[in-house]
C-alpha cells in the first residue's frame, strides 16, 4: 500500500496500537511513525529510528523451510539473517508460510491512515473523549504528513507525542492544529542530553517555550531511567520548569521498562540500547513524591 | 461425565445393582411410565443421597449412579441410563464376589438395548439414518450428530416457593380428581402425588440427620446452623417456605430429585423472603450471603461441566425492588465461591441499578469469569422475533447450558443435535465425498474444482447444510415424541406451564411450547474458508480450485505457497467487511433455514445456537485441512469469536466484527473476551466504558475472563489455548501469545495479586 506522489505526503507507519490507554485522554489509537533524530539510550522502540521499513524475524515461528532464502534477491538469508544486506523488499515475507517474517513499517498516505482509524472511532466516545495519538520515532520527522493529517482529520481529537526536537517553524505551524502535545522532557542537563540522546536539548527547550506561549495544550512526559536522569539535578530542574511554564497542564512520569530489549533481536538491532531491569510503579510513586516535594503540582504516572 | 463432589463416594456398584433389580421388578408390575418412574425415584432416593457436610447450611448432596434415572448426561445420563465404560472398568479392574460380578454382567447386558439412549437411537426414523448414523461425535468424523438428552428444564421455582409442597400436592390432587371424572390419566396423577410424597420423605431423611448432627456437635455455632436446617426441613414438609433458608432448601431438594441442573431466577423466587428476613431482623445481610454461598457450593458439587445456571436481573421480574436487593447478595456470594459452578448469569438492561452493575464488574475483575452478561435490550426484542412471542413472554428468556435460550417454565428447547458446518464444507468441496471414511455422504453435488462460479459452489454448500439441518429437525421432533412416551419426568411436569391443566406429562402433550435448538460449530472457520475460496479461486484466480483441494488433501505438506495464500485471505475478526459479510450471510442463512424447519416437523420453534464449550476442539479434530489455512484436526473457532490467531488488527477491530451478526434469528450466540487483570483494573473506568460501549452498540452477550498469574503461566506453556488473551504492554494492549517469550515473562513477573 504505497501512495503515489499525487496522493500527498506519506509517512512510514510501523505500528498502530488500538485500545491505547496511556497516551492521552480516553481510549485512543496510537500511530507510530518511523524516523527519529534522537538516539535515546533507553529507547524501547529502536526499530523506529530509521524512516525506512525494516525486516523483522520471529525465531519462534520459523521452521527453517528455506522459502525466504529461495526468493531473496540479496542473499540476506545465509545461515542467519544479514540485515545489512536487506532492503526490506518483502519478497521473503510473501514467501514465508509460517508468519515468521514481517516488514515493520508501511508507507501510508493521510487518507489511508484515516481509513485505518475508522475501526476505532466508536471507542473514542467512551468516557473522557479519546482519539488518536501520533507517536514515533519522532512524528515531526514526518512533518509534511503530520501537518496534512491534522488538516484533514476533521473532529478527531489528536495528541502529538514528540521529543520536541524539530524545526521551530514546524512547531509553530502545528500548534493550533494539535489538541494536546505530549511533550517529552528527557534530561535537563544539556551535556547529558547530548550524551544519552545524541542531540542537545536547547532546541527542545525553545520549542517547549514556544508552544506554551502560543496557547497550545501541553502535557509534559518524563521518561525516568535510573542512573541516567533520576538525579536531584534533573528533578529540581523539572520542578522549576513546571513553575516557570504554568501553561503546562501537568507532568506524567514514564518509568523505564525493558520491552525494547526484547525487540532488538527481532529486528537485528542487538546492542542498540541500554539494558537494565524493569521498574515498577512503586519507583514511579517515589519519583512523584520527590517532585511534589520540590513544589511541582499535578504530577502523575 | 461428572464426579459428584461428596466426601465419601460410593466404592462399589451395589446401588446400581439394586436399582436395576428395582426397575425390573417395577416393569413386571406396572405398565404406566409414570408409575415406573415413581418406582425408580424411590429406588434412587435416598440411596444416592450423601450426608450433610460440615460446611453445608442447606441439606442435600448426592452422587448419581453409574446406572439410574436422569434427564441429560450431566445428571448421570438421559432417562434410564447406564455408563457402560464405568461398569466395564469395575469388572475389569475391581474385585467383588461371584454374585456381585454376575449381577454386573447381568445389568450390562440388561441395559444395553433398554437404556433410553439405545431405544431413542434404535427407533429413529428411517429417513434420517444416513444423515445421522450415530451419536459418536467425539470419535467419528460426523457432519451432524444427535445429542441424546432433554437438556435445560427451567421449572417454575417461583410457584414452588409460593405454594410449597402442600400447595403443589393439593393442586395435583385436584387435577387427579378431575382426571378421575373425565377419564383422564389418573395413573400419572397418582404417580405425581407419590413422587411428592417421596420428596417429603427425603426432607424428613435430612431433617433427622440434621437433628442427629446437631445433638452430636460440640460446636455451638454449628449446632445452631443444624437446628435451623432441621427446623426448616420440617417446615417445608407441611407449609410453603416462610424464610430464605426454607425457600433455598425446598428448591434444592426438589432440584436434586428431578434431577435439575438449571436453578432459575434466584432473585425473583428468593427476593421477597430475603427482603422479609433482613427487614424483620431474622437474618443479617452477611447471614444471607453465607446461605446463598452454601446454595452455590451445593450447585458446584454436582460438577456438571456445563449448565448449573443461576439467573439474576433483567426485565420481567414481578418484584424488581426485592429482586435487585437479592441480586447484590447473589453477586457477593458468587464472588466468594471461587468454583466453576454455578454459571452465574446477570441479565441486565438500561434500568439495571448502578450498584448491581458495579458489583458485577467487581466480580469479573477478580477473575471469576462470572457473571456471564446478557443484554436484555438486545435480547428481548431478538427473542420476540426469533420465538415469535410477545414482549412479556420474551422478557422471561433464560439462557441454559452453554448459552441456548428458552422461555422460563414455558418452552423447552433442548439442544439435541450438533451441526459441524466446517465439516460439511469439507464434504461440499468434494461434492459430498468424505475423505476420512472414504465414502459418499448426503447430496451428490458438483465438486468445487468443477464449479464455474462462487455462487454455484455456495449453492451446493447450502444443499449439504440443508440435508443435515432437515435431518436434525426431524430427529428433534422424534426425540420429544419417543421421550414423551417413555418419560413423564414428573417433577418437571408439575412445574412446567400448562402440563397440569392439560393433565399430560411435559413431553407428552403437556408443555405449551416444544421447541428445539441446533448447536452450530465451525461457522467462523467456514466463513473464512468461503472467503478464501471466493477471493483466491474465483475473483483473483490466484489459486485454481484443483490446486487448493490438492493442498488440503496433503494437509499442506510441501504446499507452503498455497497455505500462505489461504492464511493471508481475509479472516473474520478484523473488521473486514469482505469476510465479515460472508460470516453474517452464512449465519443468517443457517438461522433462517433452521427456523423454517419448525412448522415442517411440528415443533413450536427450532432455532440455531452458536455457543461456547469444548466441541469446537472435539469436532475440529475430525475435520481435515480447510481453505481458511487451518490444518487437519486443529480446533475450530469458539462460539462467535475469531478463529485462533486470525484476529490481527487488535481488540477494537475484533469487537467490531463480533457486533455484526444480528440477534433476532437464533436462540443464542455467545462471545468470549479475555483481558489481563492489570489491563482491566489498571484503567477501570476506561475498561468498564469499553464493556458498556460494546453492549450499547448491540452486543447480546459477553463472557469476560480477567486472567491472573496462573493463567499467564499456562498461556506461556500452551499458547494455542490462549490465542485470544489480550494483555497490557506498557500503555497499549497486545495479544499475549504473540509477544516474545521474554516479554511474556516480563508481563508474568509484573502481574501481582
Amino acid at each position: 500500500m504505497i501512495g503515489s506522489p499525487t496522493d500527498g505526503p506519506t509517512a512510514v507507519v510501523y505500528d498502530i496500537q488500538r485500545l491505547s490507554l496511556n497516551d492521552g485522554p480516553g481510549i485512543r489509537t496510537t500511530v507510530f511513525l518511523k524516523g527519529c533524530p534522537l538516539r535515546c539510550a533507553w529507547c524501547h522502540n529502536p526499530e523506529s529510528w530509521e524512516r525506512q521499513p525494516r525486516l523483522a524475524y520471529n525465531e519462534a515461528l520459523c521452521r527453517n523451510c528455506g522459502e525466504c532464502r529461495r526468493v531473496c534477491p540479496n542473499g540476506v538469508f545465509v545461515h542467519r539473517i544479514d540485515w545489512s544486506l536487506c532492503d526490506a523488499c518483502g519478497k521473503c515475507v510473501d514467501a514465508c508460510p509460517h508468519e515468521a517474517l514481517e516488514i515493520s513499517g508501511r508507507e501510508l498516505t493521510v487518507q489511508e491512515l484515516l481509513s485505518e482509524l475508522e475501526t476505532d472511532r466508536p471507542y473514542y466516545e467512551i468516557g473522557e473523549k479519546g482519539g488518536v495519538t501520533l507517536s514515533g520515532g519522532e512524528p515531526l520527522a514526518s512533518f509534511d504528513f503530520v501537518e496534512a493529517f491534522l488538516m484533514q482529520k476533521g473532529n478527531l481529537h489528536v495528541c502529538l507525542e514528540t521529543s520536541g526536537f524539530a524545526s521551530s517553524e514546524h512547531i509553530r505551524r502545528l500548534s493550533p492544529l494539535v489538541d494536546l502535545f505530549l511533550f517529552d522532557w528527557k534530561i535537563s542537563s544539556t551535556a547529558k542530553h547530548q550524551k544519552f540522546c545524541g542531540v542537545d536539548n536547547r532546541l527542545i527547550m525553545t520549542n517547549l517555550r514556544l508552544l506554551c506561549q502560543s496557547g497550545a495544550k501541553v502535557l509534559l512526559r518524563l521518561p525516568l531511567v535510573p542512573g541516567v536522569n533520576d538525579d536531584q539535578e534533573h528533578l529540581s530542574a523539572v520542578a522549576t520548569l513546571l513553575k516557570d511554564l504554568p501553561e503546562i497542564q501537568g507532568a506524567q512520569i514514564l518509568p523505564y521498562h525493558s520491552m525494547g530489549s526484547a525487540k532488538e533481536t527481532r529486528f537485528g538491532l542487538e546492542g542498540r540500547t541500554l539494558k537494565m531491569p524493569d521498574l515498577g510503579l512503586e519507583q514511579a510513586a517515589t519519583w512523584m513524591e520527590k517532585l511534589q516535594g520540590l513544589g511541582a503540582s499535578n504530577v502523575f504516572f | 461425565m461428572n464426579n459428584f463432589k461428596v466426601k465419601n463416594p460410593r466404592t462399589d456398584l451395589s446401588f446400581e445393582i439394586a436399582f436395576t433389580k428395582a426397575y425390573r421388578k417395577a416393569v413386571d408390575s406396572v405398565s404406566h411410565p409414570a408409575k415406573l418412574e415413581a418406582a425408580c425415584l424411590r429406588a434412587q432416593f435416598p440411596a444416592i443421597l450423601h450426608p450433610i457436610q460440615e460446611e453445608d447450611l442447606i441439606a442435600g448432596r448426592m452422587q448419581m449412579g453409574v446406572v439410574g434415572l436422569g434427564i441429560q448426561h450431566q445428571t448421570g445420563g438421559f432417562g434410564y441410563y447406564i455408563n457402560e465404560e464405568k461398569v466395564t472398568a469395575e469388572l475389569e479392574f475391581k474385585a467383588g464376589n461371584a454374585q456381585y460380578r454376575e449381577d454386573l454382567n447381568d445389568l450390562l447386558t440388561y441395559w444395553k438395548g433398554r437404556c433410553t439412549n439405545a431405544v431413542v437411537l434404535r427407533n429413529r426414523p428411517e429417513s434420517i439414518r444416513e444423515a445421522l448414523p450415530n451419536d459418536l461425535w467425539r470419535t467419528m468424523p460426523l457432519p451432524a450428530s444427535p445429542i441424546l438428552r432433554m437438556a435445560g428444564a427451567y421449572i417454575d421455582f417461583d410457584k414452588l416457593v409460593k405454594i410449597g409442597l402442600p400447595g403443589l400436592k393439593a393442586e395435583v390432587d385436584a387435577y387427579r380428581k378431575k382426571a378421575v371424572e373425565s377419564a383422564g390419566d389418573v395413573e400419572l396423577h397418582e404417580a405425581m402425588l407419590d413422587t411428592l410424597e417421596l420428596l417429603g420423605e427425603v426432607c424428613l431423611h435430612y431433617e433427622k440427620q440434621a437433628q442427629r448432627l446437631a445433638e452430636e456437635t460440640k460446636d455451638d455455632k454449628r449446632r445452631v446452623e443444624l437446628v435451623r436446617m432441621s427446623l426448616s426441613l420440617a417446615a417445608i414438609r407441611s407449609a410453603p417456605p416462610t424464610s430464605l433458608l426454607q425457600a433455598l432448601q425446598l428448591v434444592w431438594i426438589y432440584s436434586l430429585m428431578a434431577p435439575l441442573i438449571e436453578f432459575g431466577r434466584l432473585d425473583v423466587y428468593a427476593g421477597d423472603l430475603y427482603a422479609h428476613d433482613v427487614d424483620s431482623g431474622i437474618i443479617s445481610e452477611e447471614g444471607a450471603v453465607q446461605l446463598v454461598e452454601s446454595f452455590f457450593r451445593l450447585i458446584d458439587h454436582l460438577d456438571c461441566e456445563t449448565d448449573g445456571r443461576v439467573i439474576v436481573g433483567g426485565y420481567g421480574r414481578r418484584n424488581p425492588q426485592a429482586a435487585d436487593r437479592m441480586c447484590l447478595v447473589a453477586i457477593e456470594a458468587c464472588r466468594r465461591v471461587k468454583e466453576v459452578l454455578p454459571q452465574f448469569t446477570l441479565r441486565f438492561n438500561k434500568e439495571t441499578p448502578k450498584p448491581v452493575w458495579d458489583a458485577a464488574m467487581r466480580c469479573i475483575e477478580e477473575g471469576r469469569t462470572y457473571p456471564l452478561l446478557y443484554n436484555d435490550d438486545v435480547l428481548v426484542p431478538g427473542v420476540m422475533k426469533a420465538f415469535r412471542v410477545d414482549r412479556a413472554r420474551a422478557e422471561s428468556y433464560m439462557p441454559l447450558g452453554c448459552g441456548e435460550i428458552e422461555l422460563d417454565h414455558y418452552s423447552f428447547g433442548t439442544p439435541s443435535g450438533s451441526l459441524n458446518t466446517l465439516k460439511i464444507l469439507e464434504l461440499a468441496i468434494r461434492g459430498g465425498y468424505e475423505p476420512q471414511l472414504d465414502q459418499q455422504k448426503g447430496p451428490v453435488t458438483t465438486p468445487l474444482a468443477s464449479c464455474a462460479t462462487f455462487d454455484e459452489f455456495l449453492s451446493n454448500y447450502k444443499k449439504h447444510l440443508n440435508y443435515y439441518i432437515e435431518a436434525q429437525a426431524v430427529f428433534e421432533k422424534y426425540e420429544y415424541e419417543i421421550t414423551g412416551r417413555m418419560h413423564p419426568f414428573m417433577l418437571v411436569t408439575m412445574l412446567y406451564d400448562g402440563c397440569l391443566e392439560r393433565g399430560k406429562a411435559v413431553f407428552n402433550g403437556g408443555c405449551a411450547s416444544l421447541g428445539g435448538t441446533l448447536e452450530m460449530y465451525g461457522n467462523v472457520n467456514a466463513a473464512n474458508a468461503l472467503s478464501a475460496i471466493k477471493k483466491l479461486v474465483f475473483e483473483e484466480k490466484k489459486l485454481p480450485a484443483a490446486r487448493l483441494v490438492e493442498a488440503l488433501d496433503r494437509n499442506f505438506v510441501e504446499r507452503e505457497a498455497e497455505l500462505k495464500l489461504m492464511r493471508d485471505a481475509p479472516k473474520y475478526g478484523n473488521d473486514d467487511d469482505y469476510v465479515d459479510s460472508i460470516f453474517v450471510e452464512l449465519h443468517n442463512y443457517l438461522s433462517a433455514y433452521i427456523t423454517e424447519q419448525a412448522p415442517k416437523v411440528g415443533l413450536d420453534s427450532y432455532l440455531g445456537v452458536t455457543i461456547n464449550n469444548a466441541q469446537n476442539t472435539t469436532l475440529g479434530r475430525w475435520v481435515g485441512a480447510t481453505p481458511d489455512g487451518r490444518k487437519a484436526g486443529a480446533p475450530m473457532a469458539n462460539a462467535n469469536n475469531p478463529a485462533p490467531g486470525t484476529d490481527k488488527r487488535g481488540i477494537t477491530a475484533m469487537l467490531n466484527s463480533l457486533l455484526k451478526p444480528s440477534h433476532d434469528n437464533h436462540a443464542g450466540m455467545v462471545s468470549n473476551l479475555r483481558f489481563t487483570k492489570e489491563l482491566f483494573t489498571g484503567s477501570r473506568d476506561k475498561m468498564h466504558g469499553l464493556v458498556q460501549n460494546y453492549f450499547d452498540r448491540g452486543a447480546a452477550h459477553a463472557m469476560i475472563t480477567v486472567i491472573g498469574k496462573d493463567d499467564l503461566r499456562n498461556a506461556m506453556l500452551r499458547p494455542t489455548e490462549y490465542r485470544d488473551l489480550i494483555v497490557r504492554v506498557g500503555g497499549f494492549s497486545a495479544r499475549f501469545v504473540d509477544l516474545k517469550k521474554d516479554v511474556q515473562q516480563e508481563i508474568y513477573d509484573r502481574v501481582t495479586y
